[in-house]
């Protein structure tokens, strides 16, 4: 039985009649950590969006498998439901609506349709509460509305414990070390590997290698205008640290 | 000319019969004839008027109104909507009249609350001193009608220095659906030097009442004194509702007015703040909802008239279905008044294609050294924001109420009384449309 969580084959997709993604292939099997690493513009966001289903892009080719199955015909809270889950590059701050029931409402949701029980206020409380411990969040974050006034390392970090309760199959981890000092990015780091399962996978899109000296990933990929240029092991990583992006742009114009 | 319309017929006869039957002393029948003469010379402003323009009162002129019956049976007095745990004092008036029986008036140290008639009777020196004397000008005939129609009301007085911990409630429920009623309660507030006081003044209207509340609130706010004072209109089953909240400021005196109106056929709110002495200010919170058959108009006005002042506006609009809103802010700064700061902003989720806002916010400014800002926003749901809950698994209707919510929210986390607060969360819920799937949340 296959153990593949993710599987893209040829993915083209466009924003504004653009084409960013230009046949990009990628495998993730259950239990991996997967790097994709890129110069700014090569698709890295675009990818992550595709997958959780933003509006405004175009798939004009290939297919996206999850699980087996076609991921691209769901929309966005379903692939949620379904376990995909991305934490922003981005984070929105959403006035009014506090953590604690935006926290509530995704895990109701998810359970929902997954035909579990929905959790009462008591027991969702003592399982957000141990996930907070984890992130070093203080418990005021509940009560706070969802990434108002925070900064940007505790944007992260509410990212992180989203996902912490969530537990997703998938999870789609954009530039989640931008941001961070070196504090906020050990404790963002130390989150996500307390998440290292093995039926789960993590897909990281990080612009530095820095990230990754605190999650060390199985597969490194570069993902170089719109396409996987380049696969390897963590050692691929050090080398775009001390090499750049650029000879590999030339490498595959050579090609 | 024009015969009178059915409205201004029935308020004329109102008034003359004001002036035979009622016992009142001399000088009161005076002032009402005086408000009648004011009223009559400005009429019931029309489109033509630009404070006006986008509320037509030609419904209400259609129709004609009586006096609430004077000390008759009160017959129906449910109150399971009012803010049943506030603790302090209550006033509470069904169609006009005080009802007795549920009003709370025992005496607090530093804090009179009694009912206008009483006060008029006793010759209150707060009445004197402030009846008709801030509530004037040209700008208002609706205050003049409510002078000319002087009844019921309240007057609450606060002695200098005192503290008051808990809030006045005043409660208004019109009820009667057999007759189209005309209540001008008129509310005195009397805040004496550094002083300190919540008061919530609060309509309710069960089905099918028909009437006209117009009400007019005059406010003295003495030197250092602080108010929050929160004017709560509850309700699609409101009719016809002109609300004027008049207020004159001393130093450094600091007022929190939160105005929610949830609704209602045609409701005008206007607010009119003179900031009289130096340092002192206002903030001024406003949400309105309007759905189907809703009409809410918020007119605002703050002079600063003095070095110093400063005024902070921020009004929310929810308007849903074929619901209609008016906002129109105007901070009207005075040559003397240097150094002041006006910030206003208004904003409005528009929830469908046919639902409208008419938004003008109005600087005035006459002196080089003041600091002023103000926008109006006119939107739909952030999309940003809807993609960011839909990612966590949250459906998109459900994403969509909770945002619809939280705009409201904002504003209504700044209440300061947690039953006022809880219970305007409640009913911005029940208001909002699909706001059920919500519930669980909040």
């Amino acid at each position: 039985m296959s153990n593949k969580i993710l599987e893209i084959k040829g993915l083209k997709a466009e924003v504004d009649g653009k084409a960013i993604l230009k046949g990009l292939d990628l495998a993730v099997e259950a239990g991996e950590v997967h790097a994709i690493m890129g110069p700014n513009g090569s698709g890295k966001s675009t990818l992550t969006h595709v997958l959780a289903g933003r509006e405004g892009y175009v798939v004009s080719g290939g297919k996206v498998l999850y699980k087996g199955a076609d991921l691209l015909e769901l929309e966005t809270e379903e692939r949620a439901r379904e376990g995909v889950f991305l934490a922003f590059q981005y984070p929105v701050e959403i006035p009014g609506v506090n953590n604690v029931y935006l926290l509530k409402a995704a895990l109701n949701a998810q359970r929902k349709h997954r035909g579990e029980a929905e959790l009462d206020a008591i027991e969702f409380l003592s399982l957000v509460r141990d996930k907070m411990k984890l992130m070093q969040m203080d418990e005021s974050f509940l009560n706070r509305a969802v990434n108002e006034g925070f900064s940007g390392g505790e944007k992260k970090r509410n990212e992180i414990l989203q996902m912490s309760v969530l537990q997703p199959t998938l999870a789609l981890l954009d530039e989640t070390d931008s941001g961070l000092d070196i504090d906020a990015l050990k404790i963002v780091a130390n989150g996500i590997n307390s998440l290292r399962r093995e039926d789960r996978a993590i897909v990281l899109v990080t612009h530095y290698q820095r990230l990754l000296d605190y999650i060390e990933p199985d597969f490194v990929h570069v993902l170089s205008n719109g396409r996987i240029v380049k696969s390897g092991d963590k050692s691929l990583a050090n080398e775009l640290e001390a090499r750049g992006y650029d000879w590999l742009a030339e490498e595959a114009v050579s090609a | 000319m024009s015969s009178p319309s059915p409205a201004l017929a029935s308020f004329k006869a109102a008034a003359d019969q004001l002036a035979i039957n009622d016992a009142a002393p001399d000088w009161l029948n005076a002032t009402r004839v005086n408000g009648w003469q004011r009223f009559a010379e400005m009429g019931v402003p029309g489109v033509r008027d630009e404070r006006w323009k986008y509320t037509r009162l030609a419904a209400l002129e259609r129709q004609s109104f009586v006096l609430p019956n004077h000390g008759g049976a009160l017959s129906k007095a449910v109150h399971a909507e009012e803010f049943s745990a506030l603790p302090g004092l209550r006033m509470v008036f069904v169609d006009g009249c005080l009802d007795e029986r549920s009003s709370r008036l025992a005496g607090k140290a530093g804090l009179r609350v009694r009912s206008l008639d009483n006060a008029i009777a006793d010759n209150d020196a707060v009445v004197s001193e402030l009846l008709g004397k801030i509530a004037q000008g040209p700008l208002h005939p609706f205050a003049a009608l409510n002078t000319a129609l002087l009844a019921n009301g309240a007057v609450i007085d606060v002695e200098p220095h005192a503290t008051i911990e808990e809030p006045v409630y005043l409660l208004f429920i019109s009820s009667c659906a057999q007759v189209s009623l005309i209540s001008n309660p008129r509310i005195l507030l009397n805040i004496g030097a550094n002083a300190s006081v919540t008061v919530v003044e609060h309509h309710l209207a069960h089905d099918g009442a028909k009437n006209f509340v117009n009400v007019t609130t005059e406010g003295r706010i003495g030197e250092g004194a602080r108010l929050e004072y929160c004017s709560v209109l509850d309700g699609v089953a409101l009719d016809s509702h002109i609300n004027g909240l008049h207020l004159e400021q001393a130093g450094d005196s600091h007022v929190i007015h939160n105005s929610v109106t949830l609704g209602g056929r045609m409701i005008r709110n206007d607010l009119h703040c003179r900031l009289l002495g130096p340092g002192s200010h206002i903030d001024m919170r406003g949400l309105y909802l309007a759905g189907d058959r809703q009409h809410v108009d918020n007119h605002t006005l703050v002079e600063h008239c003095a070095p110093h002042t400063s005024s902070a506006q921020d009004y929310k609009g929810v308007l849903h279905g074929r619901g209609r809103a008016v906002f129109n802010g105007k901070v009207l700064i005075h040559s003397g008044a240097n150094g002041s700061e006006a910030h206003q902003s208004n904003g409005n989720l528009l929830l469908s294609e046919k639902a409208e806002i008419d938004t003008k916010p109005e600087l005035e400014i006459y002196n080089d050294d003041v600091k002023c800002s103000h926008g109006a926003t006119v939107g739909q749901l952030d999309k940003e924001a809807l993609f960011y809950l839909r990612s966590r698994g949250i459906g998109e209707a459900t994403a969509r109420s909770m945002l619809t919510f939280a705009f409201a929210e904002a504003l209504v986390q700044r209440i300061g009384l947690s039953d006022v607060r809880n219970r305007i969360e409640q009913r911005v819920i029940e208001l909002l449309p699909e706001s059920e799937r919500i519930r669980s949340f909040v």
